[in-house]
C-alpha cells in the first residue's frame, strides 16, 4: 500500500509543479518572452489571497482577487515594460529578474521575512480514509484540478479562434498583422492568462508548501525544468514533464534518500541529452 | 520568423539559471545600508559595536529580529550602557560567507567596532571567528549553533544562543523518562544543525534506556515532505522527534497531519518557534518541544521585552529578539565591571564573568564562552485566539555538556560522524 500512496503523491507534487508551469510554459514556452518574474507573480497571487483571507475574507473570493490581481499586475508589466523588448532575450531577462527583485522586495517590506501559508480551500483539510490508504484530501484534489487544467488550456489554444490567433501570432507576427490580428491585444492577454496561472499555482502552492519572500525563486527553477523537458510551448508535454519529474522526486526520495538533489537534475540532463527539444517539443527546423 | 527553440533561446535559459542561481541568496532587502545614527552621550565615552545579520536572504527574519532585539533594549536604556554610549553600526552578512567576512573586515578596520554582536549562519560563523580573534575584537554570537563554535577555552568568542543540541538533550531524557516514549523515530534535516541537533536528542534519549528505530534526514528547503512523513514506521514507534526550522517546519507539520500520522511528536523548539507558530497553527497543538525561551516566561525581564517586541515589530516575540536583547544585558553587565578601558582583554575578561537575569532568566557563561541557561519544554497550546508554547517543565542551568560533563562529551565523536547510527 505504501507504493500506492509514494506514486500517488508524486502525482499530486506533480501535479502543482504542473499548476506553476503551465503559466510559464505559455509566457516563455509560447510567446518566447524569457519570463523570470514568473515565480515573482506567483508569490503575489499566494501573498494576496493570503492577505485577504487572513482578513475575514471569503476564500474563494480572496483566491479570484489574488488570480485577477496578480494576472493584472502582469498585464501592466508586459504593456509597460516588456512589450518593447519584443524578441530580444537577453534584455528580457534583465528586465524580467528585475521586476522579480522588486516584487520580492515589495513583499518583505509589507509582510515580513517569516514564512507564511495561505489556507487550504475549505472542505479540503485533512486526510481521507480509504481502508489502508491514507491520503490527503486537498492533494487528491490537486491531480484532478491538473488534469482539467492542462485539457483546458490545451484545447482553448488547439480548438478556439482565440487559440488559432494566439498560434498565428506567435509564429508569424507580421503575416498575423497584415490579416488583421491585433497582435498586441493577443500578447497581452495571454501574458494575463500566463500570470493569473501563476497566481492560482501561488495560492494552492502555497497551501501546499509555505510562501516566503525569496520562495519565488525556487518555483521559478522547478518550473523551467519542467517546461524545457516538456517541450517549449507544449502544453501536454508540461503536463506529462511535470508528473515524470512529480514521481521522480518522489521515488528519488524513498529510494536514493542521499542523492535527493541530484536525481532530479540527473534525470533532466538524461531527457535532454536523448531529446534536445523536450519530450513533446517539435524539432527544431533548420 | 518562426522562432522554435532557437540557440539564443537555449543561451538565454542558460543565463536565467545562472542569474537565478546567483540571486538565490540575494533577495530582497529593506535596510540595507549600515545605519548612522546619532549616538548618546556616556559619562565614560562611547563603545562601538557592530551588529553583523543577515538583512537579505533566507535568514533576512531572524537577522532582524536579533538586531530590533539588541536595539530595543538599547533604546529602554537611553542609548547607554553601563555610562558609555553605545554607537551601533549595523552590517548585513547575507547568508554569504564571502560577504560575511567582508563585512566583518569592514565593521573592525572601517567602522573601528570594538566589539561584534550577531552572525545567524554557522558556516559564516566559522569563517568570521577566526578572523575577530586574529584582529582582537570580542564576538557574541546570538544565532549561529554549530557546537564547535564554542570549544576552545578561554577565547574570544561568547555565545548567548545555543548549541544545536544543547536544548534538546533534556527533552530526549524527557520524552523517555516523563513521558515515556520508549521507541522513537527521528526526521530532521541534512546538514550539520540537523544532524547535530538530532544527535543531542537521540544520546540522551538512548542513555535514558529508550531506542530510536528510525532516522530520516531531508535536504534543506525540501518543499514536498510527503515522501519522508510516508515512511515513518507508523506501526512501530511510540512517538516522532522532529527537527525542522523555519518554512521547512512549516511544510513538515503540514505533511504530517495532512498524511494523518497520529504519533505523538516532540521537536527542537525552533521547529516550533514564535517565527512559524502563527502559519503552523493547528498543524502544531500538542507539540512538545524545547528551547531556551518562550514569550511565556513569566517575569519583569520577560514583560518588558515583549512588550517593547510586540509593540516595534507587530508580532510576538521569539528566541531570536530575546538573543539580542540578551546580548544587550550581557554587554552592560560586561562594561560595568570593568575598570579601566574597554579594551579587548578587559571586554573579555568581563565577559566571561556575566551573569545576568535575562528575559529568559539566568544566563551565564562556562569557560568555553557558551551560555548556560534553562531549558523549558513547551507544549504547543491555543490561547486567547492564538498558539503558545506554554511551559511544561523547567531544566535549571543546562549546560552544553548536559549532565555527560564537559571531559567526557569532548571524547564523543562529532554528530556529522553518528548520523545514521542512532538506529539500531
Amino acid at each position: 500500500m505504501s507504493w500506492l500512496t509514494h506514486t500517488l503523491n508524486g502525482l499530486a507534487y506533480g501535479s502543482l509543479l504542473f499548476l506553476v508551469a503551465s503559466g510559464l510554459t505559455i509566457t516563455f514556452g509560447l510567446m518566447r518572452t524569457v519570463n523570470l518574474a514568473h515565480g515573482a507573480f506567483y508569490l503575489l497571487g499566494g501573498y494576496l489571497a493570503y492577505d485577504l483571507a487572513s482578513r475575514g475574507t471569503d476564500y474563494w473570493l480572496a483566491m479570484v482577487i489574488g488570480v485577477v490581481g496578480a494576472a493584472v499586475a502582469g498585464m501592466a508589466a508586459q504593456r509597460l515594460l516588456l512589450h518593447r523588448l519584443t524578441g530580444q532575450e537577453l534584455p528580457q531577462i534583465v528586465l524580467t529578474l528585475g521586476v522579480a527583485l522588486v516584487i520580492g522586495d515589495q513583499i518583505l517590506a509589507h509582510y515580513g521575512g517569516d514564512p507564511i501559508s495561505p489556507p487550504t480551500p475549505p472542505g479540503l483539510t485533512g486526510p481521507v480514509e480509504l481502508g489502508a490508504l491514507v491520503f490527503p484530501k486537498f492533494r487528491l484534489v490537486l491531480i484532478g484540478i491538473a488534469l482539467g487544467l492542462a485539457l483546458l488550456v490545451s484545447a482553448l489554444l488547439r480548438y478556439t479562434p482565440i487559440g488559432a490567433k494566439v498560434r498565428a501570432a506567435v509564429d508569424d507576427q507580421e503575416m498575423a498583422r497584415s490579416v488583421g490580428i491585433r497582435v498586441p491585444l493577443i500578447f497581452l492577454l495571454v501574458f494575463g492568462l500566463g500570470t493569473g496561472l501563476a497566481a492560482f499555482a501561488g495560492v494552492w502552492g502555497g497551501a501546499f508548501t509555505s510562501l516566503s519572500p525569496d520562495s519565488g525563486f525556487e518555483v521559478l527553477l522547478l518550473a523551467l525544468v519542467v517546461v524545457v523537458v516538456g517541450g517549449l510551448g507544449s502544453i501536454p508535454g508540461a503536463y506529462v514533464a511535470a508528473l515524470a519529474v512529480g514521481l521522480v522526486e518522489e521515488f528519488g526520495r524513498v529510494l536514493f534518500p542521499g542523492w535527493a538533489m541530484f536525481t532530479l537534475y540527473a534525470s533532466v540532463a538524461l531527457v535532454l541529452a536523448l531529446r534536445p527539444q523536450g519530450l513533446l517539443g517539435k524539432a527544431a527546423p533548420r | 520568423m518562426g522562432s522554435p527553440p532557437s540557440r539564443l533561446l537555449v543561451s538565454a535559459v542558460v543565463a536565467a539559471l545562472l542569474a537565478v542561481a546567483a540571486c538565490g541568496s540575494r533577495s530582497p532587502s529593506v535596510e540595507g545600508a549600515p545605519t548612522a545614527e546619532t549616538t548618546a552621550k556616556g559619562d565614560k565615552g562611547t563603545l562601538t559595536v557592530g551588529l553583523l545579520n543577515p538583512l537579505t536572504g533566507p535568514f533576512a527574519a531572524l537577522g532582524t529580529d536579533v538586531n530590533a532585539g539588541f536595539e530595543l533594549y538599547l533604546k529602554s536604556k537611553g542609548g547607554v550602557l553601563s555610562g558609555y554610549g553605545i554607537k551601533v553600526v549595523k552590517e548585513d552578512e547575507g547568508t554569504d560567507p564571502a560577504q560575511g567576512t567582508t563585512k566583518a573586515r569592514q565593521l573592525v578596520e572601517q567602522s573601528k567596532a570594538q566589539m561584534v554582536v550577531g552572525l545567524v549562519n554557522s558556516a559564516i560563523a566559522y569563517a568570521v571567528a577566526p578572523y575577530l580573534e586574529q584582529a582582537g575584537v570580542p564576538l557574541l554570537i546570538t544565532v549561529a549553533g554549530a557546537d564547535g563554535l564554542t570549544r576552545k577555552k578561554g577565547g574570544n568568542t561568547f555565545r548567548v544562543s545555543y548549541t544545536s543540541s544543547q536544548d534538546v538533550m533534556p527533552l530526549g531524557e524527557y520524552t523517555c523518562k516523563t513521558l515515556g516514549h520508549k521507541k522513537a523515530a527521528i526526521l530532521g534535516l541534512d546538514y550539520s544543525f540537523g544532524w547535530e541537533a538530532a544527535g543531542g536528542f537521540a544520546r540522551a534519549y538512548e542513555d535514558a534506556g529508550c531506542a530510536v528505530i528510525q532516522e530520516i534526514y531531508a535536504p534543506l528547503a525540501t518543499q514536498d515532505w510527503g515522501p519522508y512523513v510516508n515512511q515513518i514506521k507508523k506501526d512501530e514507534a511510540d512517538v516522532v522527534y522532529v527537527v525542522a526550522p523555519g518554512s521547512d517546519g512549516i511544510r513538515l507539520l503540514k505533511a504530517y497531519r495532512d498524511f494523518g500520522v497520529k504519533l505523538p511528536m516532540v521537536a527542537h523548539g525552533s521547529t516550533v518557534d514564535e517565527t512559524t507558530l502563527p502559519t503552523e497553527a493547528d498543524t502544531a497543538e500538542g507539540v512538545i518541544s524545547s528551547l531556551h525561551y518562550t514569550p511565556q516566561i513569566k517575569s519583569a525581564a520577560n514583560d518588558a521585552l515583549v512588550a517593547a517586541f510586540t509593540q516595534e515589530r507587530k508580532k510576538s516575540a521569539n528566541q531570536y529578539a530575546d538573543d539580542g536583547w540578551t546580548a544587550g544585558m550581557v554587554l552592560e553587565q560586561a562594561l560595568s565591571q570593568i575598570n579601566g578601558a574597554p579594551t579587548a582583554e578587559n571586554l573579555r575578561a568581563a565577559l566571561a564573568k556575566v551573569k545576568v537575569e535575562s528575559p529568559r532568566g539566568p544566563v551565564s557563561f562556562d569557560a568555553y564562552g557558551q551560555a548556560v541557561y534553562n531549558i523549558y519544554i513547551r507544549k504547543v497550546e491555543q490561547r486567547d485566539g492564538g498558539w503558545v508554547n506554554s511551559i511544561v517543565s523547567t531544566i535549571p542551568d543546562v549546560n552544553q555538556f548536559f549532565t555527560y560533563g564537559e571531559e567526557k562529551y569532548l571524547t564523543f565523536p562529532g554528530y556529522d560522524k553518528l548520523k545514521g547510527t542512532w538506529a539500531k
